[in-house]
């Protein structure tokens, strides 16, 4: 559409500020040779607004096409006709973007070639050429990949006529070798100036720069034009030299698979219609399952790879192409391990029971005698229930019921007793007091 | 006793090997790969040397300890190392936990890669998108049976996004597989409904598990239909 809207424009068909009525007619146009559904226009011309076309200003009714328009169309007149390729690089090169250092006297003179004869002449062109490379190199593949996937023989019989074709191909990397070889030359002669500029600074009259500090800023603002034009004349060549190998690479590997295709030509094609075969042959066999997902209903022999699992968890692997359900599963028990977990938690739930039923007794006798011996209890305990454990809790509790209680008084003597002296577990005497 | 002697010294050797620095280094590393199924290819560069450095005393310490087959082929120049089993026995991995069967789709889209890989011959690097399956499923030859096959009906055009979202999805699943195995990489989501991975070299060992099924079709397909019969 923006093609078209530009070409109709450089005709005078339309005017440059153009109207809505125009936009519309030129999408009739597209439609006309693309089929695809007609969008709303509305909508089209808001998407078209953010980058190709814009109102003028004190126009709001009327459009332009943006200078981002332009420049795409530029790019797509390259890409399709590719116009600069035709230029001889070689020799445009030579012409326009070699120089000679001495020929530099000061930074305008370098920026004067960086801008001109580089930056818009020498470099588009070079890049154009690459482009032209890489398309043509790109649409052989493309058509290499089409002769030998095409089911029919005919198309097998263009392939030595298209051989050719695509050798030939080859000879457009020559000049642009050729031009990134003259670029050493280029290289030398920008190093040149380089220093030229740098030597400027280091040379520079000490008492003039006492006198106006402004002479040194300005010699050293020019070295760093330099520098910086040097970067990117150098990097663009290291960029340009990159993208080369990776197209020639390309060919190399498109000719290697040419030679072993016609090495092995018959085979190829029969595996090849074999494999059309087999996929056939599988795809019929497959069936879509909703609960199952696509399985095969004929006994077709799958193939198995090994698949050691080496995390904790272990996801069970479903097939994908199956509708989604939730499962409950149901968690295996070992009657041994449940068995003696059951026994355990049975011990524990007894000596819970036991604690709490001594505490009591404890409590209440408390509340009756104004003097409790509690070291006689808790060997009372201990002999009784024959388990520390239990007794320990018991004189513990009741240590903190104690406490939280006004009623009682706690008091220790911090002495074992001589009759329990030869006890395992020896404590102090403690007896509890009950207020009066 | 020349024969003896001659055992003792591979023997020998092949413990020594397990004393080396490089072995050291990443053998552990690689053995988890190969036995999860990985196919290594050059790109792994330490591993991929590794198994060539010491092909024969690997090879021999599978057997032994696994009863499992390291296998070194090479396609298009590209060699490649992985673990197989023998025709008898799947060794140490006979557990059902411990090795898998490819799945009816996995081997429909495995097949489906093996030829887009060839379709791609010429191009050094075999990057494919979804949006190249899609227009395999829509526009292809066998249309009809990849739409019965994904979409349960192939006489239909169009699907909703909702249905290709989730073709899409289960198509990435089984890729990430294949990843996971080695047969492709570099898998990449693009936007919402489309993802490109690059079809590798070792795909090829796709293609030599079914190497006769595909060389002797005629007979694959009598057998198939005789025991469908039965």
């Amino acid at each position: 559409m923006i093609y078209i809207l530009h070409k109709k424009i450089e005709l005078e068909i339309i005017p440059h500020r153009f109207e809505e009525i125009d936009l519309e007619y030129a999408l009739d146009e597209v439609l006309e040779i693309a089929s695809i559904g007609k969008p709303q226009i509305e909508k089209l011309t808001q998407e078209l607004l953010h980058f190709f076309i814009e109102h003028p200003s004190n126009d709001p009714y009327k459009y332009i096409l943006t200078s981002h328009a332009t420049r795409f169309i530029d790019f797509l007149g390259n890409k399709l006709f590719n116009e600069h390729k035709h230029f001889p690089l070689r020799k445009t090169f030579q012409n326009y973007g070699l120089f000679k250092a001495k020929k530099v006297n000061d930074i305008t003179d370098f920026k004067v070639w960086y801008e001109n004869n580089f930056k818009n002449s020498s470099r588009a062109l070079i890049e154009n050429h690459l482009e032209a490379f890489k398309d043509v190199i790109n649409e052989s593949i493309i058509r290499l990949n089409k002769i030998i996937s095409s089911p029919d023989n005919i198309a097998f019989q263009n392939l030595d006529e298209f051989t050719k074709l695509f050798r030939d191909s080859i000879s457009r990397s020559k000049e642009i070798n050729e031009t990134l070889q003259l670029s050493g030359n280029l290289k030398g002669q920008i190093r040149i100036v380089v220093e030229y500029f740098d030597n400027k600074v280091t040379s520079v009259d000490h008492i003039l720069v006492k006198k106006d500090p402004q002479v040194l800023e300005i010699l050293k603002e020019d070295y760093d034009t330099a520098l910086r034009i040097k970067s990117e004349v150098f990097n663009f060549f290291d960029v340009i030299k990159e993208k080369l190998d990776q197209i020639i690479d390309r060919y190399i590997y498109a000719d290697k698979q040419l030679a072993n295709f016609k090495e092995n030509f018959r085979t190829r094609t029969q595996f090849q219609r074999n494999l059309r075969k087999f996929l056939e042959a599988n795809l019929q066999a497959a069936v879509y399952d909703r609960n199952e997902g696509i399985r095969f209903f004929k006994p077709l022999k799958l193939k198995s790879v090994p698949e050691e699992s080496f995390k904790y968890l272990n996801v069970k692997r479903y097939d994908s192409f199956i509708k989604k359900k939730s499962f409950v599963l149901e968690e295996e028990i070992d009657p041994l391990y449940a068995l003696e977990q059951m026994k355990s938690a049975s011990i524990a739930l007894d000596k819970q029971e036991e604690v709490a039923r001594q505490l009591n007794i404890l409590k209440i006798n408390l509340s009756k005698q104004i003097d409790t011996d509690l070291t006689k209890e808790f060997y009372r305990l201990l002999k009784e229930t024959n388990d520390e454990k239990v007794s320990l809790k018991v004189v513990f509790d009741i240590l903190k019921y104690v406490s939280k209680h006004k009623e009682y008084d706690l008091k220790i003597k911090q002495d074992i007793p001589e009759k329990y002296q030869n006890e395992n577990i020896l404590i102090w005497q403690m007896n509890i007091m009950q207020k009066q | 006793m020349a024969d003896e002697h001659n055992a003792e010294a591979v023997n020998k050797h092949f413990i020594d090997v397990f004393k080396t620095t490089d072995v050291q280094k990443h053998f552990a590393d690689l053995n988890i790969e190969l036995l999860r199924g990985r196919h290594i290819q050059d790109d792994a560069h330490y591993f991929h040397r590794l198994l060539s450095k010491y092909y024969i005393e690997f090879k021999k310490y599978y057997e032994v300890f696994y009863n499992l087959l390291l296998d070194k082929k090479t396609f298009e120049g590209v060699s490649y190392f992985f673990l197989t089993f023998s025709e008898d026995s799947k060794g140490v991995l006979s557990a059902t936990s411990r090795h898998r069967d490819l799945t009816a789709v996995e081997t429909i889209i495995a097949i489906t890669l093996l030829q887009m890989y060839y379709e791609k011959y010429f191009d050094n690097v075999k990057e494919i998108s979804f949006l190249d399956i899609k227009s395999k499923i829509k526009e292809s030859e066998f249309s009809h049976l990849y739409k019965t096959v994904f979409f349960k009906n192939g006489s239909r055009d169009n699907f909703t996004p909702k249905e290709w979202s989730n073709v899409t999805k289960n198509f990435k699943n089984v890729i990430q597989d294949f990843e996971q195995l080695g047969w492709v990489d570099n898998v990449i989501q693009k936007g919402e409904n489309d993802f490109s991975f690059t079809i590798r070299e070792s795909i090829h060992r796709f293609q030599t598990m079914y190497e006769y099924e595909i060389s002797n079709f005629e007979e694959f397909v009598n057998n198939l239909d005789q025991s469908k019969d039965e």
